[in-house]
C-alpha cells in the first residue's frame, strides 16, 4: 500500500526531489487514503488508454531538430520559429500542480519557494573542494570516534597494575539464568521442585536478590568515584577558566565591542525574561526589583540628560545633522525607558519579607571580630569587642551562615550580570546542582544524635579543663566557670549544634552554596578553639594532653624533674646549653666521679695484673702532654695532604734571560703557577679529637647507581624512589605484596581479545552540549599543562644545577 | 649495608606461615611458671623465656601497650612520679626486688608502671568509660575486625549503628618515625606528569609501607623487667642470691657460678640467639655449654694459650684465636681449620650479615675472613701497634679499635686507613663497645675514665670517673652497660638517656679478676668469665623481650636453622658495602654521575640536562624591539634565586611579624602604667 502511494506521488509532478521520497507516514496515509484501490494492472491499462485517447485527437507532434553540435553555420531550415515568442516560464509547468488534488501541500510550498527565488544556483564545488569537505568530515567523525578510547588508554597506562583479560566478570552471585543459560528442569525430582516453586509464587526468573541487595551491590564502584571526582576537578578548572575569560573580556578597552556585547547580551536578557516570568515568577521579581534598582540610579544621575558634553555638542548639531537628532532622540528615549515605573506585584513581596523573617535574628548583626587588629575587619566601627560568652557559639556559627547568605546573595547577582548564557555556564550550573545533591546526601548521613553525641564527649575533656577555661575566657567558645554550670551549658551546647544542624540544612535547600572556611591565620586560630570533634579516643586524649601542655607550660619551674639523690657537682649552666661535651674539651673536660658501692679486692696472686696496673699509673702519670700533641700533629698532616698544591709550570729562561740568581718575572710566575680549586671543607672541622678520612669509598660505587634512568631529571628524585627496600625481610607482608605486585597479570587459559568497545565507559548522554564542552575543555587544559611543561621544568633545572 | 631488622615482622610472619608450634610451647612453659609465681609473693618476676601465663582476671582491664625499647627516652620526672606511687602501695614491706619481665603475669598486684604506661592508663580509664564493660585489650583487634566486615561503603553498619571512631586507627608520631625509611621527598608542582606519577606512586608505596610497619608493632607483646628497690635503698646492693631467690626457679637458676680455677681467665662468648655458651681459658680450655640446660656441647683443652674465642654464624662452628694461628672448631670440638694467614690473633669480632670474621693482631694487622667461602677479603696494617681492644658497630659494621695512645679508630674493610681516627682518653684505651643501634660508643681508658660517644656526629656525651678504672665493657640489648673493675663488675643503666648517671644500676663481686664480660641475647643475663671460672648473673631489663624469629630464632629447631642458614647466605652484604654510612647505596655516585655526564656532553655537543634557555616569544608591533626582548628576559632572569630569596624574605617578615605580636602583646597597657618608672 505504502509503495504505491509513494511512486504515485513522483508521477504526479514532474520535478520532484529525490528526498521527497521519504515521506513522513502520515503523508503517506493521507496519499493512500485518497487514492483509489486498484490493481497495477488496471491502472497502467488505464493509463495506455487515456494516452491513446488524446493522440487521436491532437495534431501530431513535430519532430524538432536539435542541435548536437555547436558549429558556426547554422542551417536556416533547421531553425524553428514555432515557439519562437514565448518563454517557458516555471509556473506555466508548475500550474499543473495547484490543480491536482493528490500533490501534497508541503511539496506545494516547496515548489512555491522555487519559484520566487530569483537568483540562479550556484555551481557545484569542484571535485577537489567536495574530496576535500568530505576528508575533513570523515576525519572529525572518526577521530571523535576514536578519541572515545583516550581515557581508557590514558588509565591503563597510569595504572599500577593490569589484570588481563579487562572484562571479568562480576564476582558475587548471580541470576540463575546467567549462569545456565536454557537449562530446563529435565529429572522429576528437578520437575516437581519446580513445580512446587511456581505453585508457592516463589521467584523462579526473578532476580535472586532483592532490590536493596542489588542496590548495595551496585553501590558505586572505585571508577564511578573517580568518574565523579574527575567530573568535579573539570567543574573547578572550567570554573576557573570561565573567571579567566571574563577578567580578559572585561579588560577589552573597544568601546564598540563592548556596545555590540552589551546589546546582544540585553536582547539574550529580554528573551530569557519573557521565559522567567513563566517558568519562575520569584526569579522574574528578582530581576524587577533590579530593574527598579537600575530606575532609581537613573533617576539620581543625569546620565542620559542632555548636560553632558556629548549632549551639548550634539544639540548644537542637531540642527543641521540629522543623525545627531536621531542620536539625541535615542538618548533621551534611553532615558525616558529607564525611568519608567514598574508595577510590582504586592503579595509576592510579603513573601520576601516572610522569608527575611525565616532567618534568626543575629543574621543580620555585625560579624565578631575576626582580626582585631584591623579595623576594617569589624563590621561596625565602634561597639564594645565581646559580646557574652554563652552566645559566642551562636555567633561563630552565624559567621558561616552569613558568609553563606552573601555569597549567594552575590552569586545571584553575577549571574543575573552575566545574562549570556554559553554552555559554558550551563555546564557549571549542572556542576553545582550535582554536587549539592552529593552533599545533600553526606549530610542525611550524619544524624544529629551524633552530633550530641560528640558535646557529650568534648564536655568529658572539659570537665579536666574547667580550671584553664577560666583564664582564656576572652577567646574561649565554651566558656565554663563553675563544674554547677557545667550541665547548663551542656544543655546549651546540645540545643545550639541542634539548632547549628537544622540552620545548616535550611542553608543547603537554599540557593546558597558552601563557603570555604575562613582562611588566614586568625581564622584558623579561632577554630582551633572551637567545638573539637572528638573522632576516637586517641584524640580524646590528645586533648587531655593539650591540656596538661597548656596548665604547665605557664609554670615551667615546677616542671623541671627533681635533682637526683646524689647529684651534686652538677652545673645547671651546662643542661641549658646543650647535650653532651664541648668537642675541643674533650680530654680536659672534668669527669664525673660515680660512686662504687663495691671496692675491688686487689688481686696479689697475678703478677701480670700488677705490673699491668704499674705501667698504667706510670702512663697515666705522663698521659696528657704527648698523646695529644702527637694526635694533633697527625691530623695537621693529613689536612695538608688534602689542601689543594700550587703547580709550578714556569721554565726559567723562557723566553727572557736566564741565569744564576735571574728570576723569572713576576708576571710569568702568575700565569704559569695553576691554582687548584680548594677542595670541600673537611668533615672533622670542627672536631678537634677527630680525624675523619676524606678518601673517597670507592669499593661501593661498583655497586651504585651511576647514571639516572630516564625520566628522573635529578639524583634527589631518583634516590627519593630507592630510599626504602622492597625486600620481605623488611616489610610486612601486604606491603611486600604491594610493593612487588607485577605490571600486568594474565590469567591462565584465558583468551586476551584486543579492547572492544564494550569496555569503554559508558556515554552520558544526558549532556551533550556539556560533554562537547568538556572535551573542549580537556583540549584546553591540556594545551595550559603543556605550556606549563615546558616553562617550568627549565626553572626546576636551572635550581637542580645549581 | 644492613638494616635494622623488626621484631614484629617476624612474630607476625610466624603466624602466618602457620607455624604455631613455638608460640605452643611458649604457651605452656609460661603455664608452668605460673605456679611458681603464686608461691613467691614477695618477689613478683619473670625470666625472658618461660615464665607464667597470665591470669585471665588479672590483665584483662590493662590495654596492651607497647613494649618499651631502650631507646626510647625515659624522663626523670617519670620514673621519680611512678617511684612515689608505688612507695605508697607498699609502705608495709620492708624492702622490695621488683622485677617483671611480661606484664601478662602480674597476679593483680603490680609493682610498678613502665614509664611509658602512665598516659596509657588514662586512656584506658576514658576509654572504659565510654565502653563500659566491654574489655579493650583482646577484644578490641577482633571487633574492629568485624567491625570493618560489617561497615558498607557508606559508612554505616547493617545495623544502622553509626561507627563511633571512622577510619582507621591512628599510629602515634613517634612510633611512624621509627620506621621511616630516608626523608620524605615533597613533589616539586612542576615535572613532567609521567615523571610526578612515579614519585607520587613510589612516596606512597613507601608511605604504606611504614604505617603497616608501625601498626604491627602491636605484636611485640613482650615488655622488659626491671629491678626496684625500696625507699632508701639502692638497688646495687641487692644481691645476686636475694635476686635468684625471689624469682622463679627457672629465672633463679640462671644465676650459677662454675668453678674453673685450673685454666683461668676466661673469655666467653654466647651465641646470638642466647642459647649457647662458649668458654675459653687463658691456659687452653674450651667449652661449649647450651647454658640453658647446662648441656655440655664439647669440651677440649687446646694445650695452647688461648686469646680469644667467638661462635660464627651459627651455633655449629667457632673461631678460637691460639696462641699462633686462628683454629676453627665445629660444635663437637672437631677441629676443621687452622688457618695459618691469621697470626697472633688477640681480638676477634663476627660480622653476622656479612659473614665475616675480623680479627684484630698483636703484630697490628687488621683481617677480614669471610666465613663462608673462606676467603681473607682484607688484610690492612693498622701501624697503631698491638691491637687487644676490638668492637663492632652492628649498625654498619665497622670494626672498631682501641690503641694505647688513647686513640680509638674505625675501619672498614675497604679502606687501608682507619675511616675515623679519634682521641678518647689521655692514656691508653682499654675497653669499649658500641650500642646496637650504632648510636653510641663506650669508651674506658687507663686514665680511668669511662666516656659516652654519640658515635654518628664523634661527639663525646658523657664523661665519667671510676675510681678504679674498667677493664672490659659490654653493652646489652637493651642499653644495659656492664663494667668491670677488678673484681667487680657493674652495671649501669641509662648510660646515655637522662642526665649523668651517679651510681651503679647493679653490682656484683666476682671470685677473680674479671678477664671479659657479655651479655645473653634475649635473656636478662650477663656472663662474666674471670679468673676463677664463669659467673652467670641476672641482671633485670638486659634482654631484649620480642625477638625476631626471621633474624634470630632462640626457640628455633634444626631445621628451622638450616633453612635460616641458607636464607642468610642468600641475603648475605658484601663486604665492599661496609661503610661508615649503611645508607651509602642507595645513593646515585655522584662521581661517576658526573664523570659520565661530562662525557656524555662531549659526545652530544651540548648539556641534555641543562635547563633550557629563554627564549622570548617574537611579538609584533615593535614589541620585539631589541629593548622589549631584554625587558622580557630580565623579568624570567634569576628565577630560581628569586624564589630562595622570596622564601626567605616571607620567612622573615612572619617572623617580624610575630615579634611585633609579641610586643603588642607586651606592651599592653595598664592604667597603673603611667606610674611604672
Amino acid at each position: 500500500m505504502r509503495r504505491k502511494g509513494v511512486k504515485a506521488v513522483p508521477a504526479a509532478m514532474a520535478g520532484g526531489d529525490n528526498d521527497e521520497e521519504e515521506l513522513s507516514p502520515d503523508d503517506e496515509h493521507i496519499i493512500s487514503a485518497s487514492e483509489e484501490e486498484e490493481g497495477s494492472d488496471d491502472e497502467r491499462k488505464h493509463a495506455k488508454l487515456l494516452e491513446a485517447i488524446s493522440s487521436l485527437g491532437k495534431r501530431r507532434r513535430i519532430k524538432q531538430t536539435e542541435r548536437s553540435e555547436a558549429s558556426v553555420q547554422v542551417s536556416e531550415f533547421s531553425v524553428n520559429t514555432d515557439g519562437a515568442g514565448e518563454k517557458v516560464n516555471l509556473s506555466d509547468l508548475l500550474g499543473t500542480m495547484d490543480k491536482t488534488p493528490g500533490a501534497p501541500n508541503k511539496t506545494k510550498q516547496q515548489l512555491k519557494n522555487l519559484q520566487n527565488r530569483k537568483e540562479t544556483l550556484e555551481l557545484p564545488l569542484s571535485k577537489q573542494q567536495t574530496e576535500k569537505i568530505q576528508r575533513e568530515v570523515a576525519y572529525d567523525k572518526s577521530s571523535k570516534e576514536v578519541s572515545r578510547w583516550e581515557t581508557v588508554i590514558t588509565q591503563n597506562q597510569k595504572a599500577e597494575q593490569l589484570v588481563f583479560p579487562l572484562r571479568q566478570d562480576p564476582t558475587g552471585p548471580k541470576r540463575m539464568e546467567q549462569v545456565v543459560a536454557g537449562w530446563k528442569a529435565k529429572t522429576p525430582l528437578e520437575k516437581e521442585i519446580f513445580s512446587l516453586l511456581h505453585s508457592n509464587n516463589q521467584p523462579v526468573h526473578d532476580p535472586v536478590l532483592t532490590p536493596a541487595e542489588e542496590a548495595s551491590i551496585k553501590a558505586m564502584s572505585l571508577e564511578e568515584a573517580k568518574m565523579r571526582r574527575a567530573e568535579l576537578q573539570k567543574a573547578r578548572a572550567l570554573q576557573s577558566y570561565y573567571e579567566a575569560k571574563a577578567r580578559r573580556e572585561k579588560k577589552i578597552k573597544s568601546k564598540k565591542y563592548h556596545k555590540v556585547q552589551n546589546k546582544g547580551k540585553k536582547k539574550e536578557f529580554l528573551k530569557q525574561f519573557d521565559e522567567m516570568m513563566k517558568a519562575d515568577p520569584a526569579g522574574a521579581l528578582e530581576e524587577l526589583k533590579k530593574m527598579e534598582l537600575s530606575r532609581m540610579e537613573e533617576r539620581m544621575s543625569l546620565k542620559h540628560q542632555n548636560s553632558g558634553k556629548w549632549a551639548k555638542s550634539k544639540a548644537i548639531m542637531a540642527k543641521y545633522d540629522d543623525s545627531a537628532r536621531k542620536a539625541m532622540q535615542e538618548q533621551l528615549e534611553m532615558n525616558k525607558q529607564l525611568t519608567q515605573k514598574l508595577v510590582v506585584p504586592s503579595d509576592d513581596d510579603e513573601k520576601s519579607v516572610e522569608e527575611a523573617d525565616a532567618l534568626p535574628d543575629f543574621v543580620n548583626d555585625p560579624e565578631p571580630i575576626l582580626d582585631s587588629i584591623n579595623p576594617w575587619m569589624r563590621g561596625m566601627l565602634t561597639k564594645e569587642l565581646s559580646e557574652p560568652e554563652v552566645t559566642a557559639v551562636a555567633t561563630e556559627t552565624t559567621i558561616e551562615t552569613k558568609d553563606e547568605v552573601q555569597n549567594g546573595q552575590q552569586e545571584e547577582q553575577g549571574e543575573d550580570e552575566e545574562e549570556e548564557e554559553n554552555e559554558e555556564e550551563k555546564l557549571l550550573r549542572e556542576f553545582e546542582r550535582k554536587r549539592k545533591l552529593w552533599q545533600d546526601e553526606d549530610d542525611d548521613l550524619v544524624p544529629v544524635p551524633q552530633e550530641e553525641k560528640q558535646v557529650i564527649h568534648v564536655d568529658v575533656a572539659e570537665a579536666e579543663q574547667v580550671a584553664r577555661k577560666e583564664e582564656v575566657a576572652g577567646e574561649d567558645m565554651i566558656e565554663i566557670s563553675d563544674d554547677e554550670d557545667k550541665e547548663e551549658e551542656e544543655e546549651e551546647e546540645v540545643v545550639v549544634s541542634e539548632f547549628n544542624s537544622l540552620f545548616n540544612r535550611l542553608m543547603k535547600s537554599g540557593s546558597a552554596p558552601p563557603v570555604p572556611e575562613q582562611t588566614g591565620a586568625e581564622g584558623a586560630e579561632l577554630l582551633d578553639e572551637g567545638l573539637v570533634r572528638v573522632r576516637n579516643m586517641d584524640d580524646l586524649e590528645a586533648l587531655q594532653q593539650d591540656v596538661v601542655m597548656e596548665t604547665t607550660q605557664p609554670a615551667p619551674a615546677s616542671a623541671t624533674p627533681a635533682p637526683s639523690m646524689e647529684t651534686t657537682s652538677e652545673p645547671p649552666k651546662k643542661k641549658k646549653k646543650k647535650k653532651g661535651i664541648d668537642p675541643n674539651e674533650v680530654l680536659t673536660k672534668e669527669a664525673k666521679v660515680i660512686k662504687m658501692p663495691l671496692a675491688p679486692t686487689v688481686v696479689d696472686e697475678e703478677e701480670e695484673e700488677v705490673h699491668a696496673e704499674q705501667t698504667a699509673i706510670i702512663k697515666e702519670a705522663f698521659a696528657g702532654d704527648d698523646v695529644i700533641s702527637d694526635f694533633l700533629k697527625d691530623k695537621r698532616k693529613q689536612e695538608k695532604a688534602g689542601q689543594a698544591k700550587v703547580v709550578d709550570l714556569t721554565l726559567p729562561g723562557w723566553g727572557e734571560w736566564g741565569g744564576v740568581g735571574l728570576k723569572p718575572s713576576k708576571h710569568k710566575r702568575r700565569k704559569f703557577r695553576l691554582k687548584v680549586p680548594a677542595p670541600p671543607p673537611r668533615k672533622d672541622q670542627n672536631l678537634p679529637a677527630v680525624i675523619i678520612s676524606e678518601k673517597r669509598n670507592s669499593s661501593v660505587a661498583s655497586h651504585q647507581v651511576s647514571q639516572l634512568p630516564f625520566l628522573f631529571q635529578n639524583s634527589t628524585q631518583f634516590e627519593s624512589c630507592i630510599r626504602f627496600p622492597v625486600g620481605q625481610t623488611w616489610n610486612t607482608q601486604t606491603a611486600f605484596k604491594k610493593l612487588t605486585a607485577p605490571k600486568v597479570i594474565t590469567k591462565m587459559g584465558a583468551i586476551i581479545e584486543p579492547m572492544s568497545k564494550e569496555d569503554l565507559p559508558p556515554e552520558k548522554e544526558s549532556s551533550g552540549a556539556g560533554r562537547g564542552a568538556a572535551i573542549v575543555l580537556g583540549e584546553t587544559v591540556e594545551k595550559e599543562t603543556k605550556k606549563a611543561g615546558r616553562r617550568k621544568p627549565l626553572r626546576q633545572k636551572k635550581s637542580s644545577k645549581q | 649495608m644492613h638494616f635494622l631488622i623488626n621484631e614484629w615482622e617476624a612474630c607476625y610472619r610466624r603466624e602466618l606461615n602457620g607455624k604455631w608450634d613455638l608460640l605452643l610451647r611458649l604457651r605452656l612453659l609460661r603455664g608452668k611458671g605460673s605456679a611458681n609465681e603464686r608461691k613467691c609473693r614477695k618477689y613478683t618476676t619473670e625470666m625472658a623465656a618461660p615464665g607464667g601465663e597470665a591470669l585471665a582476671t588479672a590483665h584483662v582491664e590493662r590495654r596492651r601497650k607497647g613494649p618499651r625499647r631502650y631507646w626510647e627516652k625515659t624522663s626523670k620526672k617519670d620514673s621519680n612520679g611512678e617511684k612515689s606511687s608505688v612507695e605508697a602501695k607498699q609502705k608495709a614491706k620492708k624492702r622490695r626486688a621488683a622485677w617483671r619481665k611480661r606484664k601478662g603475669n602480674l597476679n593483680g598486684m603490680v609493682v610498678s608502671e613502665a614509664p611509658k604506661c602512665n598516659q596509657e592508663q588514662t586512656q584506658d580509664t576514658s576509654k572504659k568509660d565510654n565502653y563500659g564493660e566491654k574489655s579493650i585489650d583482646g577484644t578490641k583487634q577482633k571487633s574492629t575486625a568485624e567491625e570493618k566486615a560489617a561497615k558498607r561503603s557508606d559508612g554505616k553498619f547493617i545495623s544502622g549503628k553509626t561507627d563511633p571512631f571512622p577510619g582507621e586507627a591512628p599510629i602515634p608520631q613517634e612510633r611512624l618515625k621509627k620506621f621511616q625509611r630516608g626523608n620524605k621527598f615533597v613533589v616539586p608542582e612542576e615535572i613532567r606528569t609521567k615523571l610526578k606519577n612515579t614519585l607520587t606512586n613510589s612516596q606512597e608505596a613507601a608511605d604504606l609501607a611504614q604505617t603497616q610497619a608501625a601498626r604491627y608493632d602491636l605484636l611485640l607483646t613482650e615488655d622488659a623487667g626491671f629491678l626496684e628497690g625500696d625507699e632508701g635503698e639502692d638497688t646495687c646492693t641487692i644481691s645476686q642470691d636475694d635476686i635468684a631467690e625471689a624469682v622463679d626457679i627457672t629465672s633463679g637458676s640462671k644465676y650459677f657460678n662454675l668453678h674453673l680455677t685450673q685454666f683461668g681467665p676466661y673469655r666467653l662468648d654466647y651465641s646470638r640467639t642466647g642459647r649457647h655458651l662458649l668458654l675459653a681459658g687463658r691456659r687452653g680450655h674450651v667449652t661449649c655449654i647450651e647454658w640453658q640446660t647446662k648441656n655440655l656441647m664439647c669440651e677440649m683443652n687446646v694445650m695452647e694459650m688461648v686469646q680469644d674465642i667467638k661462635w660464627l654464624h651459627s651455633e655449629a662452628m667457632f673461631a678460637v684465636a691460639q696462641k699462633k694461628w686462628l683454629y676453627i672448631y665445629d660444635s663437637k670440638g672437631i677441629e676443621l681449620h687452622c688457618i695459618k694467614k691469621f697470626n697472633d690473633v688477640l681480638r676477634m669480632q663476627f660480622l653476622p650479615y656479612h659473614f665475616l670474621l675480623a680479627t684484630a693482631s698483636a703484630t697490628g694487622f687488621l683481617q677480614y675472613l669471610d666465613v663462608s667461602v673462606g676467603k681473607e677479603v682484607a688484610a690492612i696494617n693498622t701501624k697503631l701497634g698491638r691491637l687487644d681492644v676490638m668492637a663492632q658497630n652492628p649498625y654498619n659494621a665497622v670494626i672498631h679499635l682501641g690503641h694505647p695512645n688513647g686513640t680509638v679508630s674505625l675501619w672498614s674493610p675497604n679502606q687501608k686507613e682507619p675511616l675515623v681516627k679519634m682521641l678518647c682518653h689521655r692514656g691508653g684505651v682499654r675497653s669499649l663497645t658500641v650500642d646496637r643501634t650504632g648510636t653510641y660508643m663506650v669508651t674506658s681508658g687507663l686514665d680511668r675514665k669511662l666516656k659516652v660517644y654519640d658515635i654518628r656526629a664523634f661527639k663525646p656525651l658523657h664523661s665519667y670517673f671510676l675510681p678504679a678504672g674498667a677493664s672490659s665493657l659490654s653493652l646489652s640489648q637493651r642499653g644495659l652497660l656492664s663494667a668491670s673493675t677488678g673484681d667487680i663488675v657493674q652495671v649501669y643503666r641509662d648510660v646515655w638517656g637522662g642526665g649523668p648517671m651517679t651510681k651503679p644500676y647493679m653490682a656484683h663481686r666476682v671470685r677473680g679478676t674479671v678477664w671479659g664480660v657479655g651479655y645473653c641475647p634475649f635473656e636478662d643475663v650477663l656472663g662474666v668469665g674471670h679468673a676463677e671460672g664463669f659467673t652467670s648473673m641476672i641482671v633485670p631489663g638486659a634482654g631484649e623481650p620480642n625477638f625476631d624469629a626471621l633474624d634470630m630464632n632462640p626457640y628455633r629447631s634444626t631445621k628451622q636453622r638450616q633453612e635460616w642458614e641458607v636464607k642468610a647466605l642468600l641475603e648475605k652484604v658484601q663486604p665492599e658495602l661496609i661503610s661508615l654510612d649503611p645508607g651509602l647505596l642507595g645513593t646515585v655516585d655522584q662521581a661517576t654521575f658526573e664523570q659520565k655526564h661530562k662525557e656524555r656532553v662531549e659526545a652530544l655537543g651540548y648539556d641534555p640536562l641543562a635547563a633550557e634557555k629563554f627564549k622570548p616569544r617574537m611579538k609584533k608591533r615593535g614589541r620585539s624591539a631589541a629593548g622589549a626582548v631584554e625587558k622580557r628576559k630580565k623579568k624570567v632572569a634569576h628565577e630560581d634565586q628569586r624564589d630562595v630569596i622570596r622564601k626567605s624574605v616571607e620567612e622573615r617578615m612572619e617572623k617580624e611579624r610575630k615579634e611585633s605580636a609579641k610586643e603588642q602583646l607586651k606592651e599592653k597597657k595598664t592604667a597603673l602604667d603611667r606610674f611604672r618608672k
